[in-house]
């Protein structure tokens, strides 16, 4: 079922992003799905209840959100039975936004935090090494001992005193 | 000798100070489910299928499910080790054995790794499991012989270098015997042919019992025993054969020849079926996947004689399918008839009649051996196929009781004398000579008037006799091209010498 649902959200937001024309628009386009998505949380209860007709939840629908593009495609999943697909389309929106902007989310842990300098060297390193935009985020973590893990979707690089050390291990079982 | 104790500090000393602490650049995934030897991955989406998996514990894993959102693999070893959550890390690699001389007098398991207790094996190649068999260009036509030893085989349903030829039947009908007599009798072949005993799925103490007649009859040291028993994890079983045949195929592209038994292609459906159906693959006819013809076949069809220009190796593969209750319409064993250039049926009633080895001449056929036998034997043996089968019609017709003429009596008794002389011992493999000499006085009539009982004390003092008293003979009969009528005078000359001496006895 889940494979399922992920790969409706794939189709739904592959034809909502392809509504936009250029990366601007779709960016604005996204900004307006997550506004839409927000001014329900309200009505979220009458929204997703079976039991209220489509008739019934559309003038509600045109109240809360306004005509834009991203109130328009929240309208359809209510009138398709699949607006409980919504966060997961959230996510493949953004990805595919990412994508446009040739942007990758890249993770990096430590164990103490990082100050500026630190993390914008670290930044032009690997945008150069990624050879694209970073969108990076910082985390802490004193269980890997010291040295830094960048993590870009499934790639970690690990340069941390942990993974050094388990290296260590496997070598000397063999 | 044994190890002093500050000999392995050292050691590990020297491995940590030389220890290089590289960074680890790698893809990762993690397993949401684990059991039955099957992993479910998430994550890791530039996987591709058959590729390697690292599992954190050190357990590897081979894909071959790729889903919308996991992926399927199955475990190369324990899956105690291996937990929810875990993290598992993409190789890039596809699997593959060690291959070389070294492998060779040696019991290793699927990957390679030494079973034997003789030490870890240090080979400087790999080749990869899966291959693309050679193309048409690649090849040549199965022209030359692979002696089994066994007169039956090598006279009725011959073997070429390059052939792939099934042996079938029941439980204890004696397949293995004649692919262990096969090796065996390599050893007396002028060129060495290299052999590979791949056990899929069978007992341990078989496994041994193979491994310690190997060694008795001194074919070990051309053999490598590949085992997969009964107690490992299917995925074992599975890749099993495909590992046989990447260490073989190493010797074949050397210009050498290679002989590879699969013993047996039953057990290695059923460890396919045990991992399909845990994939959730959808079953088809009694439950096999699919794909379960393709898996035979690709593996078969590496089986091939490599022409001039690529070292004139060969690759003859002699699988081995397990029947139940004779029955050989079942699916598995239709497969592999069809993908093999011919089969020897063994029978359990022909077992049971004490007619050893159990061939069924009826149903054995070989498709491409015939242009590979040798001349001499050919032109012997080409009556004796027809011989026994008119034999076997009108043995069943005689046993009404009813009076027979004259012709059929001689049919009978021809027919009877020619199976007994067919009977052999195990472990006693023929040389080609001493078997084109018997065969010739089998068919051309000097055991007619030899009671059935002494058909083969006569067979065994022939021998001897020949050896003894005209040796060049026999190396004539092995070198010769074709059995012209010189030779053949010559042959009944020593024939009807050594029948004075027999009947004188």
């Amino acid at each position: 079922m889940k494979a399922q649902n992920l790969y409706l959200a794939q189709k739904y937001a592959k034809a909502f992003d392809s509504c936009a024309k250029n990366t601007q628009e779709a960016a604005s386009n996204f900004l307006c799905y997550q506004k839409a998505l927000k001014g329900l949380e309200q009505i979220k209860d009458i929204i997703e209840n079976p039991a209220i007709a489509f008739n019934v939840k559309r003038p509600l629908l045109d109240k809360v959100l306004g005509q834009d593009i991203g109130a328009r495609f929240i309208s359809l999943l209510v009138e398709e039975k699949r607006f409980s697909l919504a966060s997961a389309i959230e996510r493949e929106l953004l990805s595919l936004l990412d994508k446009r902007q040739n942007l990758a989310r890249v993770e990096i842990t430590s164990v103490l935090p990082l100050d500026n300098a630190e993390q914008k060297q670290i930044g032009q390193v690997l945008s150069k090494y990624f050879k694209t935009s970073l969108n990076l985020s910082f985390k802490e973590d004193k269980n890997i001992l010291g040295g830094i893990i960048v993590k870009k979707e499934d790639l970690c690089i690990d340069g941390s005193i942990l993974g050094r050390l388990k290296n260590l291990e496997q070598a000397l079982k063999r | 000798m044994a190890i002093r104790p500050d000999e392995i500090t050292a050691i590990i000393k020297e491995k940590i100070e030389n220890w290089n602490a590289t960074t680890n650049i790698r893809e990762e995934g993690q397993v949401i489910s684990v059991g039955d030897g099957i992993a479910r991955i998430y994550g890791l989406e530039k996987a591709v299928a058959g590729e390697l998996l690292e599992f954190e514990s050190g357990v590897k894993g081979l894909v071959l499910n790729l889903e919308y959102d996991n992926i399927g693999c199955v475990l190369m070893g324990s899956d105690t080790q291996v937990k929810e959550g875990q993290k598992v890390y993409r190789t890039g690699k596809v699997m593959s054995v060690p291959v070389g001389q070294e492998l060779l007098g040696r019991v290793v398991n699927p990957l390679g790794a030494a079973l034997d207790g003789k030490g870890a094996i240090k080979t400087k190649e790999t080749r990869p499991l899966e291959i693309i068999a050679p193309g048409v260009v690649e090849r040549q036509p199965v022209n030359e012989p692979l002696q089994t030893g066994l007169k039956a085989i090598d006279a009725m349903v011959p073997i070429g270098k390059g052939q792939r030829e099934l042996i079938i039947g029941d439980r204890q009908t004696g397949k293995t015997a004649i692919a262990l007599d096969t090796i065996i009798n390599q050893k007396q072949q002028g060129k060495e042919v290299i052999c590979i005993y791949c056990a899929i799925g069978q007992k341990q103490s078989t496994i041994a019992q193979v491994v310690q007649t190997l060694k008795d009859f001194g074919a070990m040291a051309y053999t490598i025993v590949v085992s997969a028993s009964a107690s490992d994890p299917a995925s074992l079983l599975y890749v099993a054969p495909y590992a046989a045949c990447a260490m073989g195929e190493y010797f074949m592209w050397q210009g050498r020849d290679v002989l590879v038994i699969y013993d047996d292609l039953s057990k290695h459906a059923q460890a396919y079926r045990q991992m399909s159906l845990l994939l959730r693959r959808p079953p088809g006819r009694e439950a096999y996947p699919g794909d379960v013809f393709y898996l035979h076949s690709r593996l078969l069809e590496r089986a091939c004689r490599l022409n001039k220009e690529n070292g004139g190796g060969s690759l003859t593969a002699l699988p081995i399918i397990e029947t139940q209750a004779n029955d050989i319409s079942a699916y598995i064993p239709t497969n592999v008839i069809s993908i093999t250039d011919g089969q020897i049926y063994l029978d359990a009633n022909i077992f049971r009649s004490g007619i050893k080895p159990a061939i069924d001449v009826g149903l054995s056929v070989s498709r491409v051996g015939g242009s590979a036998q040798k001349k001499a034997m050919r032109k012997v043996a080409g009556t004796l196929r027809i011989d026994l089968a008119q034999y076997q019609e009108l043995a069943s017709f005689a046993q009404f009781g009813s009076e027979l003429d004259k012709e059929s009596q001689f049919q009978l008794a021809r027919g009877q004398r020619l199976t007994e002389l067919l009977k052999q011992g195990q472990y006693k493999p023929m040389l080609v000579e001493d078997q084109t000499l018997v065969l010739f006085a089998g068919t051309k009539g000097y055991l007619d008037d030899i009671a059935v009982s002494k058909v083969l004390v006569y067979q065994e003092e022939l021998l001897n006799f020949a050896r003894a008293k005209h040796a060049s003979l026999l190396k004539e009969i092995a070198q010769a091209k074709t059995l012209d009528e010189k030779l053949e005078n010559k042959i009944k000359v020593v024939l009807d010498e050594f029948k004075t001496l027999f009947k004188g006895k």
